[in-house]
């Protein structure tokens, strides 16, 4: 169960009479804070990794018009956000799909009240939930009433990025610079890329995926601090696969989980795996059935040797699921293994204790501050929301420069 | 069906239900809290019309009830849910203990207007439906009451239900509905 479904158990038990007319109006407004950061630096920020934190940490710093750099290790921005085009008639999140908070949410992320633009958003509460168990797929229709999120109905949080962020930063994005070392040493960080090239500022926001921190990918001077490295000792990153396949036909359910759905589906503690109709409410014509797994259901999928022998096993399992429906309209697939990616290397983050991330988060020196979806707010960990915030967590406290 | 004008239709059939009732000065008015599966709040209004006993000991009296009921409850943000329904059953009342229970099945018409895509403005984050769909269900459901008596015209009860909600396309689903709330009668039910 997502947080949003939380907070709308608790509206519905607590609050959830008083106001009813305004839950049945299907209109609210949100105050969206706007004020820029009080700022106490004029100096260079260099932000390492252009995934969703620090993309928005990038667009931040522009807005308070501080000189940055974003030192990027792949050809592309984005991260673990990224879509495709090909597949279907309509763009698919290859990376992170879904909303888990409120739209107002998007608006949240921007703080810019000048943009007049609307986005749509689906309400992804999907009425058709079915449940692979002892060899048969049983319709469960009844959990649809606990499950609710949103998704972007034509365009993607590829897109939402590209259009309102990346516009006024592209131009300090340096790609293909993956950082082999930081040095903070003295009075300025350094940071010198695997092509050997140094980037020199005041400050650095580091956004790294996790893994590359618990993999010790990148030297730093002075050395890392112990109760940092002992703290990522308690948070995992585990595998991560997404694979679109799309179909001449629509045989499948809204969401269909293997096991019980409390254990493998909302949220269970050993990750999650769940075939769904990508293109629920998109207003397409194409079917597209996705398989989402992340955590220990995952790794089966993220450590079959080739792309073949993936497709091979999933079609193997939706043939047993959908009575060998699926190869006989299978139509082409696009897959994501994240686990794979050099520069990511697996899915987000499952803290086995949150009370290690405020170590985590914590900056080096006040000069080394740290954002991404591993140090974001409790609630919106793991998401790209939650990026985001934690971005603006990192640049207020750069820019006060209480240190 | 135009969804601004649902409301009023369904309030006027209520209306029309409770000038008919008052009318026959019948037995009591339910009214109280009503949702699905207890988290998709709403509230819920009727009458209780008494068809007749069956069975009277004394002490406790089993009767025929007959009630027509109206329903709204929203699961927030996605759908608002309007129902109307006729529920049948048995009532045993314990004069003693100032109690009663019953068995009963009803049959309804839900009436669902589902939010499926929201509009989101980035600069405000005001939010406002986009596209609604508007489905009709038949849903029937097996109810069972207690209440007790707190005066001698008023009585709370709490009620559990379990039906089906019918629906095309393999959508339809169980569906679980708890109500609570008070009768109002307008004879002196307790002492009767």
């Amino acid at each position: 169960m997502k947080k949003r479904d939380f907070l709308k158990i608790g509206a519905a038990l607590g609050l959830g009479l008083p106001f009813l007319g305004h839950l049945l109006s299907g209109c609210s407004e949100e105050d969206i804070n706007t004020e820029l950061f009080d700022v106490n630096f004029d100096g260079k920020v260099l932000i390492v990794g252009a995934g969703a934190a620090g993309i928005t940490a990038g667009y931040i710093l522009q807005r308070h018009n501080i000189d940055f750099e974003i030192i990027e290790a792949s050809a592309v921005h984005g991260g673990r956000i990224k879509k495709t085009e090909t597949l279907a008639d309509f763009p698919i999140d290859l990376g992170a799909e879904w909303l888990h908070d409120e739209p107002s949410m998007l608006a949240q992320m921007l703080r810019d009240d000048s943009i007049q633009d609307n986005v749509e958003m689906i309400e992804y509460a999907p009425p058709k939930i079915s449940v692979w168990r002892d060899g048969k797929l049983r319709k469960r229709n009844f959990f649809s009433n606990f499950y609710a999120e949103y998704k972007f109905k034509s365009t993607t949080w590829y897109d939402y990025f590209e259009r309102y962020m990346i516009p006024g930063i592209q131009r300090q994005i340096r790609y293909n610079q993956p950082v082999a070392a930081i040095d903070h040493s003295g009075s300025e960080v350094t940071v010198r890329t695997a092509n050997n090239e140094t980037f020199t500022g005041d400050r650095l926001i580091l956004t790294v995926p996790l893994t590359i921190l618990k993999n010790e990918r990148i030297d730093f001077t002075p050395a890392f601090p112990a109760d940092k490295t002992a703290a990522l000792e308690k948070v995992d990153m585990p595998d991560g696969v997404k694979v679109f396949i799309r179909f001449r036909e629509n045989f499948y359910p809204d969401i269909a989980f293997e096991g019980g759905i409390i254990e493998n589906g909302l949220g269970g503690a050993e990750g999650e795996k769940i075939y769904y109709n990508a293109a629920f409410r998109k207003d397409s014509d194409s079917n597209v059935l996705a398989l989402f797994t992340v955590g220990a259901p995952a790794t089966v999928y993220a450590t079959q040797p080739s792309e073949e022998a993936l497709m091979t096993y999933i079609m193997n399992e939706l043939d047993e699921w959908f009575d060998g429906k699926a190869s006989a309209n299978y139509e082409a697939h696009v897959i994501q293994n994240w686990s794979a990616e050099p520069y990511i290397g697996g899915s987000y983050s499952h803290y086995e204790d949150e009370d290690v991330q405020s170590t985590l988060k914590r900056a080096i020196d006040n000069k080394i501050f740290f954002a991404g979806e591993t140090y974001a707010p409790s609630a919106s960990i793991a998401t790209v929301h939650g990026a985001a915030l934690s971005a603006y967590d990192a640049v207020e406290a750069l820019l006060k420069n209480e240190g | 069906m135009n969804r601004r004008h649902t409301p009023f239709i369904f309030a006027l059939l209520f209306l029309t239900s409770l000038s008919t009732f008052t009318a026959s000065a019948q037995e009591a008015i339910t009214m109280g809290y009503f949702s699905r599966v207890g988290i998709q709040p709403g509230i819920q209004a009727g009458l209780l019309f008494d068809l007749g006993s069956i069975n009277d000991s004394g002490t406790r009296a089993r009767s025929v009830f007959l009630s027509p009921q109206a329903a709204v409850f929203t699961r927030p943000g996605i759908n608002t849910n309007y129902l109307l329904r006729v529920e049948s059953g048995i009532s045993q009342k314990s004069r003693s203990e100032r109690s009663f229970s019953a068995l009963s099945v009803s049959a309804g018409y839900l009436f669902k207007t589902e939010v499926e895509s929201v509009s989101v403005s980035l600069g405000s984050g005001e939010i406002t439906d986009k596209a609604r769909t508007n489905t009709h269900h038949f849903v029937p459901a097996l109810h069972s009451t207690y209440g007790r008596y707190f005066s001698e015209k008023w009585s709370w009860f709490t009620k559990i239900g379990l039906g089906y909600r019918f629906e095309k396309e393999d959508l339809g689903t169980t569906t679980l509905f708890f109500e609570a709330g008070v009768h109002l009668s307008l004879k002196n039910i307790a002492k009767s």
